[in-house]
Protein backbone atom coordinates (compact mmCIF):
# COMPACT_ATOMS: atom_id res chain seq x y z
CA UNK A 1 0.00 0.00 0.00
CA UNK A 2 1.18 3.72 -0.93
CA UNK A 3 0.75 5.18 2.49
CA UNK A 4 1.48 1.99 4.85
CA UNK A 5 4.75 3.58 5.87
CA UNK A 6 3.23 6.80 6.47
CA UNK A 7 0.30 5.18 8.38
CA UNK A 8 2.88 3.19 10.54
CA UNK A 9 4.75 6.29 11.26
CA UNK A 10 2.01 8.32 12.24
CA UNK A 11 1.09 5.42 14.76
CA UNK A 12 4.40 5.05 16.37
CA UNK A 13 4.76 8.63 16.58
CA UNK A 14 1.75 9.43 18.11
CA UNK A 15 1.44 6.86 19.99
CA UNK A 16 4.87 6.99 21.62
CA UNK A 17 4.15 11.18 22.70
CA UNK A 18 0.59 10.44 24.31
CA UNK A 19 1.82 7.28 26.40
CA UNK A 20 3.20 9.18 28.93
CA UNK A 21 -0.13 10.96 29.76
CA UNK A 22 -2.28 7.89 28.85
CA UNK A 23 -0.16 6.51 31.88
CA UNK A 24 -1.56 10.01 33.98
CA UNK A 25 -4.57 9.97 33.10
CA UNK A 26 -4.75 6.15 33.70
CA UNK A 27 -3.48 6.01 36.63
CA UNK A 28 -5.09 9.24 38.01
CA UNK A 29 -8.58 7.28 36.80
CA UNK A 30 -7.71 4.47 38.82
CA UNK A 31 -7.55 6.47 41.82
CA UNK A 32 -9.98 8.52 40.99
CA UNK A 33 -12.41 5.80 41.08
CA UNK A 34 -10.86 3.75 44.13
CA UNK A 35 -10.34 4.62 48.15
CA UNK A 36 -6.44 3.94 47.94
CA UNK A 37 -6.05 7.87 49.06
CA UNK A 38 -8.23 9.87 50.12
CA UNK A 39 -8.03 12.65 47.28
CA UNK A 40 -11.10 14.23 47.67
CA UNK A 41 -10.91 17.89 48.83
CA UNK A 42 -13.05 19.49 51.49
CA UNK A 43 -13.49 22.77 49.61
CA UNK A 44 -15.16 24.56 52.49
CA UNK A 45 -11.95 24.01 54.72
CA UNK A 46 -9.56 24.85 52.29
CA UNK A 47 -11.29 28.50 51.46
CA UNK A 48 -10.87 29.71 55.08
CA UNK A 49 -8.12 27.52 56.34
CA UNK A 50 -5.72 30.94 56.55
CA UNK A 51 -8.30 31.81 59.14
CA UNK A 52 -6.70 29.13 61.18
CA UNK A 53 -2.89 29.26 60.17
CA UNK A 54 -0.63 32.28 58.38
CA UNK A 55 2.66 31.35 57.14
CA UNK A 56 2.91 34.29 55.21
CA UNK A 57 1.55 38.11 55.74
CA UNK A 58 2.06 40.52 52.59
CA UNK A 59 0.90 44.10 51.15
CA UNK A 60 -0.32 45.00 48.46
CA UNK A 61 -1.91 47.82 46.70
CA UNK A 62 -5.72 48.25 46.75
CA UNK A 63 -6.82 47.03 43.02
CA UNK A 64 -9.13 49.40 40.99
CA UNK A 65 -12.46 48.32 42.58
CA UNK A 66 -14.67 48.61 39.38
CA UNK A 67 -12.46 45.37 38.41
CA UNK A 68 -14.47 42.56 37.85
CA UNK A 69 -13.80 39.67 40.63
CA UNK A 70 -10.91 37.53 38.76
CA UNK A 71 -9.11 40.30 37.71
CA UNK A 72 -9.48 42.06 41.42
CA UNK A 73 -7.99 38.71 42.69
CA UNK A 74 -5.44 38.20 39.68
CA UNK A 75 -4.24 41.57 40.33
CA UNK A 76 -3.71 40.98 44.17
CA UNK A 77 -2.26 37.58 43.72
CA UNK A 78 0.20 38.63 41.06
CA UNK A 79 1.45 41.64 43.47
CA UNK A 80 1.92 39.21 46.43
CA UNK A 81 3.75 36.99 43.59
CA UNK A 82 1.42 33.59 43.91
CA UNK A 83 0.98 31.86 40.72
CA UNK A 84 -2.12 29.49 40.41
CA UNK A 85 -5.73 28.71 39.45
CA UNK A 86 -8.27 30.61 41.41
CA UNK A 87 -11.33 29.04 42.46
CA UNK A 88 -14.17 30.42 43.40
CA UNK A 89 -13.61 34.45 45.82
CA UNK A 90 -15.43 35.26 48.54
CA UNK A 91 -15.53 39.10 48.73
CA UNK A 92 -17.27 41.56 51.00
CA UNK A 93 -16.75 45.44 51.76
CA UNK A 94 -13.42 44.37 53.91
CA UNK A 95 -12.03 41.06 52.49
CA UNK A 96 -11.66 38.86 50.30
CA UNK A 97 -10.89 35.19 50.18
CA UNK A 98 -8.82 34.22 47.23
CA UNK A 99 -8.11 29.97 47.09
CA UNK A 100 -5.16 28.89 44.66
CA UNK A 101 -4.85 25.37 43.29
CA UNK A 102 -1.96 24.59 40.98
CA UNK A 103 -0.76 20.45 40.90
CA UNK A 104 0.84 20.05 44.16
CA UNK A 105 -0.45 22.90 45.94
CA UNK A 106 -3.27 24.40 47.82
CA UNK A 107 -2.86 28.19 48.74
CA UNK A 108 -5.77 29.81 50.46
CA UNK A 109 -5.05 33.64 50.56
CA UNK A 110 -7.63 36.52 53.06
CA UNK A 111 -6.86 39.99 51.30
CA UNK A 112 -7.94 42.55 53.73
CA UNK A 113 -8.95 45.83 51.79
CA UNK A 114 -8.85 47.83 54.45
CA UNK A 115 -5.42 47.60 55.51
CA UNK A 116 -3.72 45.93 52.08
CA UNK A 117 -2.58 43.21 54.07
CA UNK A 118 -2.73 39.44 52.72
CA UNK A 119 -2.74 36.36 54.88
CA UNK A 120 -1.42 33.54 53.27
CA UNK A 121 -1.73 29.58 53.81
CA UNK A 122 -0.53 27.12 51.81
CA UNK A 123 -0.19 23.49 51.99
CA UNK A 124 1.57 20.88 49.85
CA UNK A 125 -0.11 17.73 48.39
CA UNK A 126 1.13 14.42 47.22
CA UNK A 127 1.94 13.14 44.03
CA UNK A 128 -1.42 11.14 43.58
CA UNK A 129 -3.16 14.47 44.30
CA UNK A 130 -1.05 16.02 41.83
CA UNK A 131 -2.32 13.36 39.21
CA UNK A 132 -5.94 13.64 40.59
CA UNK A 133 -5.62 17.68 39.73
CA UNK A 134 -4.23 17.06 36.18
CA UNK A 135 -6.72 14.70 35.43
CA UNK A 136 -10.18 16.82 36.51
CA UNK A 137 -8.37 20.23 35.13
CA UNK A 138 -9.79 22.38 34.00
CA UNK A 139 -13.59 20.67 34.08
CA UNK A 140 -16.39 20.99 33.80
CA UNK A 141 -17.13 23.65 37.15
CA UNK A 142 -16.56 27.20 37.34
CA UNK A 143 -16.25 27.72 33.38
CA UNK A 144 -16.72 31.25 33.74
CA UNK A 145 -13.40 31.57 35.52
CA UNK A 146 -11.56 28.36 34.78
CA UNK A 147 -8.21 28.72 33.24
CA UNK A 148 -7.63 31.96 34.35
CA UNK A 149 -3.58 30.53 35.22
CA UNK A 150 -1.40 30.10 31.66
CA UNK A 151 -0.52 26.92 32.99
CA UNK A 152 -4.56 25.92 33.27
CA UNK A 153 -5.14 27.31 29.60
CA UNK A 154 -2.26 25.50 28.58
CA UNK A 155 -2.96 22.24 29.92
CA UNK A 156 -6.04 22.48 28.29
CA UNK A 157 -4.51 22.73 24.75
CA UNK A 158 -2.24 19.75 25.59
CA UNK A 159 -4.92 17.22 26.87
CA UNK A 160 -6.89 18.82 23.37
CA UNK A 161 -4.05 17.87 21.37
CA UNK A 162 -3.52 14.57 23.27
CA UNK A 163 -6.97 13.63 22.69
CA UNK A 164 -6.46 14.36 18.99
CA UNK A 165 -3.77 12.03 19.10
CA UNK A 166 -5.25 9.18 20.87
CA UNK A 167 -7.98 9.25 18.16
CA UNK A 168 -5.61 9.71 15.09
CA UNK A 169 -3.04 7.04 16.59
CA UNK A 170 -6.59 4.45 17.25
CA UNK A 171 -7.55 5.39 13.78
CA UNK A 172 -4.49 4.79 12.13
CA UNK A 173 -4.42 1.54 14.49
CA UNK A 174 -7.40 0.07 12.76
CA UNK A 175 -5.88 0.57 9.97
CA UNK A 176 -2.63 -1.24 10.16
CA UNK A 177 -4.61 -4.23 11.81
CA UNK A 178 -6.79 -4.40 8.53
CA UNK A 179 -3.78 -4.67 6.64
CA UNK A 180 -2.81 -7.93 9.01
CA UNK A 181 -5.16 -10.18 7.20
CA UNK A 182 -4.01 -13.42 9.82
CA UNK A 183 -5.03 -11.32 12.57
CA UNK A 184 -8.50 -9.88 10.46
CA UNK A 185 -11.14 -12.49 12.49
CA UNK A 186 -10.05 -12.68 16.09
CA UNK A 187 -9.25 -8.93 16.06
CA UNK A 188 -12.91 -8.50 14.51
CA UNK A 189 -14.13 -11.07 17.30
CA UNK A 190 -12.52 -8.28 19.95
CA UNK A 191 -13.64 -5.51 18.59
CA UNK A 192 -17.06 -6.94 18.33
CA UNK A 193 -17.04 -7.93 22.02
CA UNK A 194 -15.33 -4.15 22.95
CA UNK A 195 -18.35 -2.90 21.12
CA UNK A 196 -21.06 -4.94 22.66
CA UNK A 197 -19.54 -4.46 26.28
CA UNK A 198 -20.15 -0.54 25.70
CA UNK A 199 -23.51 -0.81 24.17
CA UNK A 200 -24.67 -2.95 26.97
CA UNK A 201 -23.22 -1.03 29.75
CA UNK A 202 -24.70 2.02 28.41
CA UNK A 203 -28.02 0.74 27.29
CA UNK A 204 -28.21 -0.96 31.15
CA UNK A 205 -26.82 2.13 32.92
CA UNK A 206 -29.46 4.81 30.56
CA UNK A 207 -32.87 2.61 30.93
CA UNK B 1 19.00 -19.94 19.37
CA UNK B 2 17.05 -20.59 22.41
CA UNK B 3 16.65 -16.86 23.82
CA UNK B 4 16.14 -15.64 20.31
CA UNK B 5 12.99 -18.17 19.92
CA UNK B 6 12.30 -16.74 23.37
CA UNK B 7 12.76 -13.42 22.20
CA UNK B 8 10.06 -13.73 19.47
CA UNK B 9 7.54 -15.52 20.79
CA UNK B 10 7.13 -12.46 23.47
CA UNK B 11 7.52 -10.26 20.49
CA UNK B 12 4.17 -12.01 18.75
CA UNK B 13 2.28 -12.45 21.55
CA UNK B 14 3.29 -8.74 22.95
CA UNK B 15 2.20 -7.28 19.39
CA UNK B 16 -1.13 -9.38 19.33
CA UNK B 17 -2.26 -7.83 22.74
CA UNK B 18 -1.44 -4.71 21.34
CA UNK B 19 -3.48 -5.68 18.73
CA UNK B 20 -6.31 -7.14 20.23
CA UNK B 21 -6.45 -5.02 23.12
CA UNK B 22 -6.20 -1.84 21.21
CA UNK B 23 -9.71 -2.89 19.33
CA UNK B 24 -11.45 -4.17 22.29
CA UNK B 25 -11.08 -0.82 24.45
CA UNK B 26 -11.26 1.10 21.13
CA UNK B 27 -15.00 1.96 22.23
CA UNK B 28 -14.54 3.03 25.29
CA UNK B 29 -11.44 5.03 24.60
CA UNK B 30 -13.37 7.21 21.95
CA UNK B 31 -16.41 7.44 24.05
CA UNK B 32 -13.58 8.60 27.42
CA UNK B 33 -11.60 11.23 24.71
CA UNK B 34 -14.72 12.72 23.83
CA UNK B 35 -16.89 12.46 27.08
CA UNK B 36 -13.31 14.22 28.52
CA UNK B 37 -13.44 17.16 25.45
CA UNK B 38 -16.85 17.22 26.03
CA UNK B 39 -15.94 17.88 30.01
CA UNK B 40 -13.52 20.25 29.40
CA UNK B 41 -14.91 22.45 26.82
CA UNK B 42 -18.56 24.42 27.04
CA UNK B 43 -19.47 23.78 23.74
CA UNK B 44 -22.37 25.95 22.84
CA UNK B 45 -24.19 22.53 21.16
CA UNK B 46 -23.26 20.53 24.29
CA UNK B 47 -25.31 22.63 27.11
CA UNK B 48 -27.44 20.34 28.32
CA UNK B 49 -28.79 21.74 31.68
CA UNK B 50 -29.60 24.81 29.54
CA UNK B 51 -32.15 22.27 27.54
CA UNK B 52 -33.02 20.27 30.35
CA UNK B 53 -36.84 19.03 31.03
CA UNK B 54 -38.48 18.87 34.09
CA UNK B 55 -41.48 17.50 35.40
CA UNK B 56 -42.38 17.53 39.03
CA UNK B 57 -45.22 15.45 40.60
CA UNK B 58 -46.08 14.02 44.11
CA UNK B 59 -47.17 10.39 45.01
CA UNK B 60 -48.59 8.70 48.28
CA UNK B 61 -47.02 5.63 49.20
CA UNK B 62 -46.96 3.24 52.44
CA UNK B 63 -43.67 3.90 54.03
CA UNK B 64 -42.08 1.22 56.76
CA UNK B 65 -42.09 3.07 60.11
CA UNK B 66 -38.33 1.81 60.36
CA UNK B 67 -36.33 4.79 59.88
CA UNK B 68 -32.91 3.69 58.76
CA UNK B 69 -31.33 5.27 55.89
CA UNK B 70 -30.48 2.83 53.58
CA UNK B 71 -33.74 0.50 53.85
CA UNK B 72 -36.35 3.77 53.64
CA UNK B 73 -34.69 4.52 49.95
CA UNK B 74 -34.67 0.97 48.70
CA UNK B 75 -38.21 0.74 49.72
CA UNK B 76 -39.06 4.07 48.20
CA UNK B 77 -37.18 3.22 45.05
CA UNK B 78 -39.00 0.01 44.54
CA UNK B 79 -42.55 1.36 45.17
CA UNK B 80 -41.86 4.02 42.59
CA UNK B 81 -40.19 2.01 40.40
CA UNK B 82 -37.19 3.94 39.85
CA UNK B 83 -33.81 2.84 39.51
CA UNK B 84 -30.28 4.26 39.50
CA UNK B 85 -27.50 5.34 41.71
CA UNK B 86 -28.17 7.20 45.25
CA UNK B 87 -26.61 10.89 46.57
CA UNK B 88 -26.96 13.32 49.16
CA UNK B 89 -28.81 11.12 51.39
CA UNK B 90 -30.01 13.42 54.08
CA UNK B 91 -32.86 13.54 56.77
CA UNK B 92 -34.18 16.48 58.22
CA UNK B 93 -33.34 17.11 61.82
CA UNK B 94 -36.65 16.48 62.87
CA UNK B 95 -36.21 13.20 60.71
CA UNK B 96 -39.55 13.72 59.11
CA UNK B 97 -37.93 14.25 55.77
CA UNK B 98 -35.78 12.29 53.82
CA UNK B 99 -34.19 13.53 50.66
CA UNK B 100 -32.01 12.59 47.91
CA UNK B 101 -31.24 11.94 44.82
CA UNK B 102 -31.30 9.02 41.91
CA UNK B 103 -29.45 9.23 39.41
CA UNK B 104 -28.46 7.51 35.86
CA UNK B 105 -26.76 8.93 32.76
CA UNK B 106 -29.20 11.29 31.31
CA UNK B 107 -31.82 11.23 34.67
CA UNK B 108 -31.92 12.44 37.57
CA UNK B 109 -35.09 12.40 40.10
CA UNK B 110 -34.66 14.78 43.24
CA UNK B 111 -36.69 13.18 46.02
CA UNK B 112 -38.18 14.81 49.03
CA UNK B 113 -39.83 11.83 51.43
CA UNK B 114 -42.62 13.25 54.00
CA UNK B 115 -41.91 9.85 56.30
CA UNK B 116 -45.14 10.46 58.10
CA UNK B 117 -47.92 10.63 55.90
CA UNK B 118 -46.12 8.63 52.56
CA UNK B 119 -46.03 11.67 50.81
CA UNK B 120 -43.30 12.13 47.95
CA UNK B 121 -42.42 14.49 46.00
CA UNK B 122 -40.58 14.19 42.82
CA UNK B 123 -38.73 15.94 40.33
CA UNK B 124 -37.72 14.14 36.96
CA UNK B 125 -34.66 16.19 34.96
CA UNK B 126 -34.29 14.47 31.85
CA UNK B 127 -30.84 15.46 30.15
CA UNK B 128 -29.41 15.01 26.75
CA UNK B 129 -26.74 12.67 25.29
CA UNK B 130 -24.04 14.83 25.21
CA UNK B 131 -24.94 15.06 29.31
CA UNK B 132 -25.09 11.04 29.30
CA UNK B 133 -21.42 11.19 28.42
CA UNK B 134 -19.87 13.42 30.47
CA UNK B 135 -21.90 11.22 32.97
CA UNK B 136 -20.60 8.27 32.12
CA UNK B 137 -17.04 9.84 32.34
CA UNK B 138 -17.45 10.93 35.67
CA UNK B 139 -19.13 7.31 37.48
CA UNK B 140 -16.66 6.29 40.08
CA UNK B 141 -17.08 4.36 43.52
CA UNK B 142 -18.33 6.26 46.57
CA UNK B 143 -15.08 7.75 48.34
CA UNK B 144 -14.43 7.10 52.14
CA UNK B 145 -16.05 10.41 53.01
CA UNK B 146 -19.50 9.64 51.11
CA UNK B 147 -19.67 6.38 52.85
CA UNK B 148 -23.62 6.19 53.86
CA UNK B 149 -24.40 9.12 51.48
CA UNK B 150 -23.62 7.81 47.84
CA UNK B 151 -24.68 4.29 47.29
CA UNK B 152 -24.06 2.92 43.28
CA UNK B 153 -26.32 0.68 41.29
CA UNK B 154 -25.44 -2.28 39.90
CA UNK B 155 -24.89 -1.02 36.24
CA UNK B 156 -22.64 1.94 37.63
CA UNK B 157 -20.23 -0.42 39.83
CA UNK B 158 -20.42 -2.84 36.45
CA UNK B 159 -19.10 0.31 34.31
CA UNK B 160 -16.78 1.57 37.70
CA UNK B 161 -15.23 -2.09 36.83
CA UNK B 162 -14.67 -1.06 33.49
CA UNK B 163 -13.17 1.90 34.42
CA UNK B 164 -10.68 -0.08 35.78
CA UNK B 165 -10.28 -2.54 33.23
CA UNK B 166 -9.87 0.14 30.44
CA UNK B 167 -6.84 2.40 32.79
CA UNK B 168 -5.14 -1.06 33.06
CA UNK B 169 -5.50 -1.94 29.61
CA UNK B 170 -4.26 1.22 28.15
CA UNK B 171 -1.32 0.58 30.25
CA UNK B 172 -0.62 -2.57 29.15
CA UNK B 173 -1.00 -1.26 25.40
CA UNK B 174 1.50 1.91 26.66
CA UNK B 175 3.88 -1.05 27.77
CA UNK B 176 3.40 -2.79 25.34
CA UNK B 177 3.84 -0.40 22.62
CA UNK B 178 7.46 0.29 23.94
CA UNK B 179 8.55 -2.87 23.55
CA UNK B 180 7.37 -3.16 20.41
CA UNK B 181 9.24 0.34 19.16
CA UNK B 182 12.14 -0.83 21.09
CA UNK B 183 12.50 -3.67 18.39
CA UNK B 184 12.16 -1.12 15.29
CA UNK B 185 15.67 -0.64 13.69
CA UNK B 186 17.67 2.74 12.81
CA UNK B 187 16.00 5.77 11.80
CA UNK B 188 12.57 5.00 13.15
CA UNK B 189 13.92 4.55 16.67
CA UNK B 190 15.74 7.79 16.82
CA UNK B 191 12.65 9.18 15.07
CA UNK B 192 10.58 7.54 17.99
CA UNK B 193 13.10 8.35 20.97
CA UNK B 194 12.50 12.05 20.11
CA UNK B 195 7.99 12.11 20.20
CA UNK B 196 8.92 9.48 23.30
CA UNK B 197 11.42 12.04 24.92
CA UNK B 198 9.34 15.27 24.11
CA UNK B 199 5.71 13.43 26.09
CA UNK B 200 7.86 12.30 28.39
CA UNK B 201 9.77 15.37 29.20
CA UNK B 202 6.44 17.41 29.00
CA UNK B 203 4.80 14.81 31.60
CA UNK B 204 7.92 14.93 33.96
CA UNK B 205 7.83 18.70 34.53
CA UNK B 206 4.12 19.33 35.03
CA UNK B 207 4.20 16.35 37.85
CA UNK B 208 7.38 17.60 39.21
CA UNK B 209 9.01 21.04 38.62
CA UNK B 210 5.86 22.87 37.77
CA UNK B 211 5.79 25.08 41.04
Amino acid sequence: MKYFKLIKDIHLHTGLFISPFIIVFSISALILNHNFIDWQEDWQEWYFSVDDKVDKTVRFNLPAPDKKEIDFAKDIIKQINISGEIANVFRDSIRMYIPVTKPGYRISIKADLISGTAYIHSKQTNLWKKLNWLHKMPGPHNANIRGNWIFTKSWNYLVDFSVILLFLSSITGIILWYYLKNERNIGLIALFIGFLSVASLVIGLTI
Amino acid sequence: MEINKHKNGFRKWNQKIHIYLGLCLLFFIWLFGFSGLLLNHHWDFAKSWEKRKEISYNKTIQINSVREKNILVHEIMNKLNLKGSIYNLRFSDDSVLLNFIISKPGTRYDIQAHLNDGKIMIRKTKLDKWEIMRSLHKIRNPTSKEQGERYQAVPAIIWSLSIDVLSAGLIIICLGGWYLWLQVPGKRFYAGLISFTTGLFLCIYILFFLN
